[in-house]
């Protein structure tokens, strides 16, 4: 059962089944394991998303480009696909194409605000019984 | 007496650290984390792991770069070659051929996957075992 939802793009806002998968892999460890991952995403995912943000502003495009990166790992590990793929697609980007760099912070911070929420609600699932 | 395989993790996404450490724990083993290659290379020259797993693509010094470095210290040293193991996105021949000038044997590709850590740092850490055994009976004998 796919349970993902938020789809736009074709790709999932938030990938319930990813993180549903580390509990079938660690079902002792599950609760320990989402609520160590959650945390840890609720306080460095906005803090490196608004790095990067910073550095587009400040012009600096290869820091720019390190954060973005960390920032991909950090969501495809907790399966925000739509923002690890908005991400992902700035690497492939050519120097001259900076525009569309600064065009595509604006969708990453609008999927990163969704993905927030969809993950506030995950963890309320979650921790529900 | 009970060993558990001492792994060096150096990872600069502390989302990351937080499943790679359920995961190795898990497995058994016990992780030793650090968040930079620069760190890593000081926790490497002070003790000696049985396996190494870092980001190919940390910011400051990258992964590369700190395989090359762990691998000088070995030499300089005279230890035993340690296992790096690389975790990157991409995990084309490309990327294999970059890892194998590093210095690093092996990849983990990301985003991760739970069974293939443990397969591949379970395969390394038993060549590891091997090879010191091997090392230590000589050294009986001779």
């Amino acid at each position: 059962m796919n349970l993902s939802t938020g789809e736009t793009m074709g790709r999932a806002i938030l990938n319930r089944d990813t993180l549903l998968a580390w509990k079938t892999i660690t079902p002792q460890q599950w609760p320990r394991l989402l609520q160590g991952l959650l945390s840890t995403f609720f306080e460095v995912g906005p803090r490196q998303l608004e790095e990067f943000l910073r550095c587009i502003k400040a012009g600096q495009k290869y820091q720019a480009l390190r954060w973005a990166h960390t920032l991909k790992s950090s969501c495809g590990t907790i399966g925000a696909e739509q923002c690890h793929d908005l991400l992902e697609s700035l690497e492939t980007l050519k120097e001259e194409e900076w525009d569309k760099i600064e065009a595509r912070a604006g969708e990453i911070e609008t999927a990163f605000k969704l993905l927030l929420v969809e993950l506030k609600a995950f963890e309320t699932t979650e921790f529900e019984f | 007496m009970d060993y558990r395989n001492q792994i060096l993790v150096v990872e600069d996404n502390e989302v990351s650290r937080v499943v790679m450490r359920i995961i190795l724990e898990r497995a058994g083993y016990d992780p030793f984390f650090v968040g930079s290659g620069s760190e890593a290379i000081r926790a490497f020259a002070e003790r000696e792991f049985d396996l190494v797993i870092l980001e190919c693509n940390m910011s400051g010094l990258t992964g590369y770069q700190t395989a090359s470095k762990l691998r000088e210290i070995e030499n300089k040293m005279g230890s035993l070659r340690a296992p790096i193991l690389g975790i990157s996105a991409a995990t084309e021949g490309a990327i294999r051929g970059r890892c194998a000038e590093a210095g690093i044997d092996d990849v983990i590709g990301r985003p991760f996957r739970a069974e293939e850590i443990v397969e591949k740092v379970n395969l390394w850490c038993a060549l590891t075992a091997a090879v010191t055994d091997e090392v230590s009976s000589v050294t009986v004998w001779q």
